[in-house]
């Protein structure tokens, strides 16, 4: 069993074409559809065995329809002509609660960019014994890797295969597809009754890259660098977010850089275009050409031809994201940063988000100060709040003095308000970790934060 | 799904070996409507669909799902999943002859009672959206934004397995959310409120949005004026209702079969032994007719049932579905669920709660010298096979003296649950429940959590030194 770029998009296309022609023959004056046809193949191992095996193929197909101005929603995953019918009808219905939307102008076709293929034949090769014998082998590894690491709950590799339509009433015409794999590991040491899990996940188009050997001991490291964490004492300290952990940290606050967000009070960046809001070692930007990253794209989910865009630049808010709805609010141009599943509403994305790198090593950054905190683990994001910019999180990791790891630590929270931490970043590191994300985020460093122990 | 096709597929995943084949066939109708910034921001509807075909191999899971009900594609997917399974052999490699299903049978009886969202539609939901909004604006200037939305969902689910079973249930569930965001110069804080209830709009009818809005609204103000929290070592009093999400993610989830045949979890091996304060009582329900994790029968086509967990602080048993309960040794609690078609049931929890105990919320407060009261918790997240938890205060109130203090901000309370467990020295008797989402292996799914006020003797809290 592997999965074929060639097997089964007719009926999607078939229902697209349908949909389309319904639609043109409505009430609507203007619509845009989405579709998306996905595939996976996934097993999971646990003690020498294949304890789960999956395979998935799945349809959808959703409509943003216009009357008067008003837009309407509606989706469906059955793809027979009384279904999309329905579900035209439902769209239809659903103008008459909502408001016209102000200055939205559906685009008509444009010439794109030419987009490097984001699908590896390769993966198309790859089947579920070939998948079974690399992760069976990743479990060996890992237990042969040290006598403290008790068990494997979390052991899996998986494919997928995304293909995705989209169309508009003024002849906009697009398709995007994709595939990837993904293989991660979450190991449990234990030491004096204390159990830590390592986690390591590898991931990207090229299956060939992902070491059973490498994984594994990175796996293991992991847990048990902290079997002997205990709490430090609280106070205020500098701390070094490791690039394990900095693209967590980031991601849970960008809705604050998007216009709706702005527009309806639930961001604390209204009003600062052109200000200084952060440290000036920081740069982020909005990339869909790094085609090297899974949110790159040509065309965003309205049919708007994507822009790179800097949003803060030396520690200068540039710009805010927008969409048509946005864009069409404030009388101005869209970034070509909607984003759209075939079931949502338009909402708004970075498309690859890139805090650009620094020029200090990992290690540089806590040779900085004579004694800091370095976070390599985040519990949970519950104490986190993009629109107040809150963070109160449990974090472990390392006290390091002069350099070096002096003490594991866990027990203890961090404190702070995001806002204020990237105004106060001192450093930020030149690497990445290597996980094949859309939000790319060195390590970086931070002069001082409220520690609790 | 036609009897004759769903024997075709059984007979063909028992023939490629499997031990079990089953099917789960879903249509879920859903709708939403969203107010936000005075007016209907978004209107949307959708239909999913699809059938998910599971086989077992002793204790070996093989799932396949599709949107496609074609013969032609079950047949596909079904041989797919089978073929060279010996290969990785935990299967018997038996075939057999399956027992032929008949009509499914409907286990559930919606319509006598329910008020059809399908039929009323979006229309009716917009008064109630109006008035949340009215509300909380009227609460103060300083709100500045305030989003409510009512989501409903209607699905009609077939069960049929190679053992005779053929189940047929309608479920429908209706959840109002309504957030507030206050502001105060730069400064934004947000808080919610967001009950759930099995059933269609007739539990629109006793739903009293005026108060939702108001503790909404007037808890994003408390929070808007309150100093951070000092953190530290301290006990803390949780709040009745929602502070039953910590019971649910640092012991609930420990308690599934799923942790416990991964051997993910602090509690294996531990039935009959004492792993809480003798005042805890655990129980899961999913019979409690209108709650939000309520079912007719599991996502296995077993009725639910109410499942002592914990008694007098005795482990009793574990929360199972079909797999778990085989690799575990415990027996079936009708507990095998999945957000959809698109997932393998697994155990998982459906109401969970601490039961009332004997103490008043006022003595508990009075037994503290320091600490903090945690009356309305937030989210938050466990690690089953290390039981680190953490969780987020939404509103806390120091305790000085044996008295509620002021209001602080910035609480976060990590630990250990099963060395949270003995700790539990009190236990109230206002006991309450709240709606809430999980997420796990098989997906997000609809719970109920729920506790009376309650007493952790020594906890880690989280806040500014």
């Amino acid at each position: 069993m592997t999965l074929k770029q060639t097997s089964g998009s007719e009926s999607v296309q078939a229902a697209l074409e349908l949909l389309q022609d319904e639609a043109k023959k409505s009430a609507a004056s203007d619509f845009d559809i989405v579709a998306r046809q996905s595939s996976s193949l996934s097993l999971s191992v646990f003690q020498g065995k294949v304890q789960q095996t999956e395979i998935s193929e799945s349809v959808g197909i959703g409509i943003r329809v216009f009357a008067n101005g008003a837009p309407g929603y509606a989706s469906t995953e059955r793809l027979t002509p009384e279904s999309l019918r329905q579900t035209l009808k439902d769209a239809l219905s659903h103008c008459a609660f909502t408001a016209p939307l102000r200055g939205l102008v559906l685009p008509g076709p444009t010439v794109l960019p030419a987009m490097p293929s984001q699908w590896n034949a390769g993966l198309e090769t790859l089947g579920l014994e070939e998948m079974a014998r690399i992760t069976l082998a990743l479990e060996a590894e890992t237990f042969a890797r040290s006598k403290e690491i008790e068990n494997v709950p979390h052991l899996g590799f998986g494919l997928s295969m995304d293909r995705g339509w989209f169309a508009n009433s003024k002849g906009v015409r697009h398709f995007e597809q994709e595939n990837s794999y993904g293989l991660g590991i979450g190991a449990v040491a234990l030491r004096n009754e204390i159990r830590k899990m390592g986690i390591y996940q590898k991931s990207g188009r090229d299956y060939t890259e992902a070491d059973p050997k490498l994984m594994s001991a990175i796996a293991v490291e992991r847990a048990l660098e902290l079997l002997d964490a205990k709490p430090i004492p609280g106070g205020e300290m500098p701390v070094v977010f490791s690039n394990r952990v900095s693209s967590s940290i980031i991601s849970m606050f960008l809705s604050s850089f998007h216009a709706e967000s702005v527009q309806k009070g639930q961001s604390r960046l209204a009003g600062q275009l052109g200000q200084a809001i952060a440290s000036p070692l920081l740069r982020l930007v909005s990339d869909p050409f790094r085609f090297d990253l899974p949110g790159a794209s040509v065309m965003d989910a309205e049919g708007v031809a994507t822009q790179r865009h800097e949003i803060i630049r030396d520690g200068v808010l540039q710009t805010f994201l927008h969409n048509l709805e946005t864009a069409g609010r404030e009388g101005r141009a869209s970034t070509g940063n909607a984003a759209r599943g075939y079931s949502g509403r338009v909402g708004t994305s970075f498309h690859n988000c890139v805090v650009l790198p620094g020029e200090h090593t990992e290690q540089e950054l806590l040779q900085m100060f004579p004694r800091c905190l370095h976070v390599v683990k985040l519990e949970g994001s519950s104490g986190c709040s993009a629109i107040s910019g809150e963070i109160s999180i449990g974090i472990q990791g390392f006290l390091v003095e002069g350099g070096k790891r002096v003490q594991a630590v866990d027990g203890v929270t961090i404190s702070t308000n995001f806002f204020d931490m990237i105004k106060r970043i001192a450093a930020m590191s030149n690497d990445y970790n290597d996980s094949f994300s859309s939000i790319k985020v060195p390590a970086f460093a931070v002069e001082s934060m409220a520690v609790s122990g | 799904m036609n009897p004759s096709l769903a024997a075709k597929i059984l007979q063909a995943g028992r023939d490629s070996g499997a031990d079990f084949v089953e099917l789960f066939e879903e249509e879920t109708r859903s709708s939403v409507l969203t107010y936000k910034d005075k007016g209907v921001e978004s209107a949307n509807a959708g239909t999913d669909f699809g059938v998910g075909v599971r086989l077992l191999f002793g204790t070996e899971v093989l799932y396949a799902y599709t949107s496609d009900d074609s013969e032609e594609s079950l047949l596909r997917l079904v041989r797919q999943l089978g073929f060279g399974r010996e290969k990785f052999g935990s299967g018997s490699g038996k075939s057999g002859i399956i027992q032929a299903p008949s009509q499914p049978r409907l286990v559930s009886d919606l319509w006598s009672h329910m008020k059809d969202p399908r039929v009323l539609g979006q229309g009716h939901k917009l008064d109630f959206l109006k008035l949340g909004d009215s509300v909380a604006r009227a609460c103060s200037d300083r709100i500045t934004q305030v989003s409510v939305s009512i989501i409903d969902a209607v699905s009609a689910i077939e069960i049929i397995n190679s053992e005779g079973l053929a189940v047929r249930d309608e479920r429908a569930r209706t959840r109002f959310h309504l957030g507030v965001t206050a502001g105060q110069g730069n400064e934004r804080i947000s808080a919610s409120e967001a009950p759930g209830f099995g059933g269609g709009y007739e539990v629109l009818d006793h739903l009293d949005v005026t108060a939702l809005a108001k503790r909404a609204a007037e808890r994003a103000l408390r929070i808007l004026e309150a100093p951070y929290i000092e953190g530290g070592q301290m006990p803390v009093v949780m709040g009745n209702g929602f502070g039953g999400v910590i019971f649910h993610e640092a012991c609930g989830h420990p308690l599934e079969t799923e942790s416990v045949r991964r051997k993910a979890s602090p509690f294996c091996g531990k039935i009959g032994e004492k792993i809480a304060h003798e005042s805890v009582t655990a129980i899961d329900d999913g019979t409690m007719s209108g709650l939000w994790g309520s079912l007719s029968v599991d996502d296995e086509g077993l009725p639910v049932q109410r499942t002592v967990l914990i008694e007098n602080g005795i482990l009793k048993t574990f929360l199972s579905d079909r797999v778990g309960a085989m690799e575990v040794g415990v027996p079936r609690s009708g507990s095998g669920r999945r957000e959809s078609y698109k997932y393998s049931p697994v155990s998982r929890m459906r109401n969970t709660f601490i039961a009332q105990g004997k103490d008043s919320l006022e003595d508990m407060i009075a037994s503290v010298e320091d600490g903090l009261y945690a009356g309305k918790m937030g989210g938050g997240s466990v690690n089953p096979a290390t039981g680190e938890f953490n969780f987020a205060v939404e509103e806390g109130y120091r305790i000085r003296k044996g008295k509620l203090a002021e209001t602080v901000r910035g609480a976060t309370l990590i630990g250990k649950g099963h060395e949270i467990l003995p700790r539990i020295s009190m236990v109230g008797t206002d006991f309450e429940t709240a709606a809430g989402m999980c997420g796990a292996t098989s997906g997000s799914i609809p719970v109920t959590v729920g506790q009376p006020s309650l007493k952790v003797d020594k906890i880690l809290v989280g806040g500014r030194s």
